[in-house]
């Protein structure tokens, strides 16, 4: 589904990412580790098409995607989160869920002739909108927040806008879905509740999506991924099943060392 | 959970309120003929009316993508000037005229915005103030197409399938109809997926090209449709006064027309309609206060960057806790 063949990328002399290369499969659950300042972000950055890698590429169900722009790789099929959250404060959760939803119904295209149906209000656009809003309410209510879809963003918690920006990637139907740090700032128990049910969707193959899931809570990421990639210093340490990664001498180390 | 969800949406809800005014407002001023007898009295209704016409689509770019547009009052004066030069030297009838406005206004709006892809924010603001001193410039310097520094006199009587302007009972309803069509597709156009993708990329490029939107591409609608409804809005303009002047479409315009959909609360239709019909009512009505308009803008954008800035929503807030508290410790 998707490969990340010996990508690197240098910010002016600094080696941030260093050959890395992995993949993941169909339905497949994907978990990063690895230190602050490991490359996890950038690695996102350069497979979202914000980053123009320096070497290597990124292929998404065997098509190259690196280099392309992010808004295209979204067409491509891919949808992430972000570490520091980018949701508009000003808009309701369910608008916030609904911008880009639009564009999936057309494919990507932004001009189409339902721009003036649903405009005119035509009775075709009014029951594409009705599905839409039934199926972002249905993505928010996997989140839990079903029940704040009027909430402006800013008056909802920290932990609860971290889920909307979940709820948002999950309503954009991702073939892939990359989700850098989704539950920094939440309780032990949401974030446990929080990935297992990401983690579920892939599996029940509700949706068909892989997931790279970067957490920094080693626990939770052996627990919920079919596979456990390491990383360190801009390189891939380790990659592998999570028993055999647990038990990786350098992983321990990394560990016990870094945080 | 319920008293803090009233205020959670109180703000939405406060300019939900607007939102029903203003359209009735609208459909009510159709009434205003009936009771407003004196046709200069009736002018400066029409003229009020024209004003909000001419500010709503600037809700769009303004307000909906964030794009600091000064050059707004340029584009009203393109579509101006285009059905002046059209109906008087070409002997065009007035409607055809209106569609080339919008197809001459639209076309600029559309080149301002392929500068929004080079440069952003505060750059972006010289690149339209440039536009719109330019072509002020241009309007008075090309004598043989416009009529040059002394304005466009000679614009035949203009009538609109049958209705003439210079009737002033049918001037007045033509333009409250075209203020009712603007308003009524721009607020459909800003309810649906359009309208929520410009705020996105109002507030977030990032945010939304992860989301697959091409901030240019909304941008650069958002302007084109914008420019060529404000074209329109120039048409009945040079319809309803029959001059036009190239100091009618400098920066002060644009400026005015950009404060109003400010003051009006950025992404508000209704709120930079009922504005734009105010202000020009307190400047017609009261020529005296007139001296004074230039510092009562002034104060009106200090009190909306107080809401905007949410100042009074946070005072209401610590009130209402305030309130609550004591009703629990009762």
């Amino acid at each position: 589904m998707l490969e990340v063949d010996s990508i690197a990328m240098t910010f002016g002399g600094v080696t941030a990412l260093d050959g890395v290369s992995f993949s993941v499969g169909e339905g497949e659950v994907v978990g990063v580790i690895g230190p602050n300042g490991s490359g996890k972000s950038t690695l996102i950055n350069v497979m979202s098409g914000f980053y123009r890698p320096t070497g290597g590429e990124v292929r998404l169900g065997g098509t190259v995607i690196s280099g392309r722009s992010p808004e295209a790789i979204r067409r491509a099929g891919m949808a992430r989160t972000f570490q520091n959250l980018r949701l508009v404060e000003e808009m309701t959760v369910l608008d916030n869920t609904l911008a880009g939803m639009y564009l999936v119904a057309t494919g990507g295209r932004w001009l189409t002739p339902s721009w003036m149906a649903e405009v005119a209000g035509a009775v075709g656009a009014r029951r594409r909108a009705r599905e839409m809003r039934a199926s972002a309410q249905d993505a928010l209510g996997k989140v839990g927040l079903g029940d704040k879809l009027a909430f402006t963003v800013g008056a909802l918690s920290y932990a609860d806008q971290k889920r909307l920006e979940l709820a948002r990637a999950i309503a954009l139907r991702p073939r892939v879905l990359v989700l850098d740090e989704p539950t920094a700032g939440m309780s032990v128990e949401d974030a446990d509740t929080l990935v297992r049910m990401v983690a579920s969707l892939v599996e029940t193959g509700a949706q068909a999506l892989s997931l790279f899931l970067v957490e920094h809570r080693l626990e939770l990421v052996l627990e919920v991924s079919d596979r456990v990639v390491v990383m360190d210093g801009g390189r891939l340490v380790a990659d592998g099943e999570p028993a055999s990664v647990a038990a990786d001498p350098r992983v321990r180390s990394i560990y016990v060392g870094g945080e | 959970m319920t008293s803090l969800t009233a205020i959670r949406t109180l703000p939405r809800r406060a300019s939900g309120a607007v939102g029903v005014a203003v359209p009735l407002a609208i459909a009510a001023g159709f009434l205003i003929p009936l009771v407003v007898t004196s046709p200069f009295q009736l002018q400066i209704y029409t003229l009020a009316v024209l004003n909000a016409a001419a500010v709503a689509p600037l809700v769009l770019s303004l307000g909906y993508t964030g794009l600091l547009n000064l050059s707004h009052g340029t584009f009203y004066g393109l579509g101006a000037y285009t059905t002046a030069i059209l109906v008087t030297d070409h002997g065009w009838p007035f409607e055809a005229a209106a569609l080339a406005a919008a197809v001459v206004a639209g076309l600029g709006g559309g080149l301002l915005s392929l500068a929004s892809a080079r440069v952003r924010g505060d750059y972006f603001v010289l690149v339209s103030l440039g536009l719109t001193i330019a072509m002020a410039q241009l309007l008075a310097n090309l004598p043989d197409l416009t009529r040059g520094r002394e304005g466009f006199f000679g614009i035949p009587q203009l009538d609109l399938f049958g209705l003439s302007f210079s009737e002033p009972v049918t001037g007045f309803y033509l333009c409250l109809a075209l203020l009712a069509v603007l308003y009524l597709f721009l607020h459909r156009v800003i309810s649906g997926f359009l309208g929520r993708t410009m705020l996105v990329v109002r507030y977030d490029d990032v945010a939304a090209r992860s989301m697959g939107i091409r901030p240019l591409a909304v941008r650069a609608t958002a302007m084109v449709v914008g420019s060529a409804l404000v074209g329109v809005a120039g048409s009945f303009l040079v319809a309803t006064v029959q001059f036009i002047s190239p100091a009618d479409f400098g920066f002060d315009a644009s400026f005015m027309l950009s404060l109003y959909v400010i003051i009006g609360g950025m992404a508000s239709l209704p709120g930079a309609v009922a504005v734009a019909v105010v202000f020009t009512l307190l400047n017609e009505q009261f020529r005296g206060i007139s001296d004074y308009s230039v510092g009562l803008v002034g104060l009106a954008v200090l009190v909306a960057v107080f809401i905007r800035g949410k100042v009074l929503r946070d005072l209401f807030h610590s009130w209402r806790a305030h309130q609550e508290g004591r009703a629990t410790d009762a």
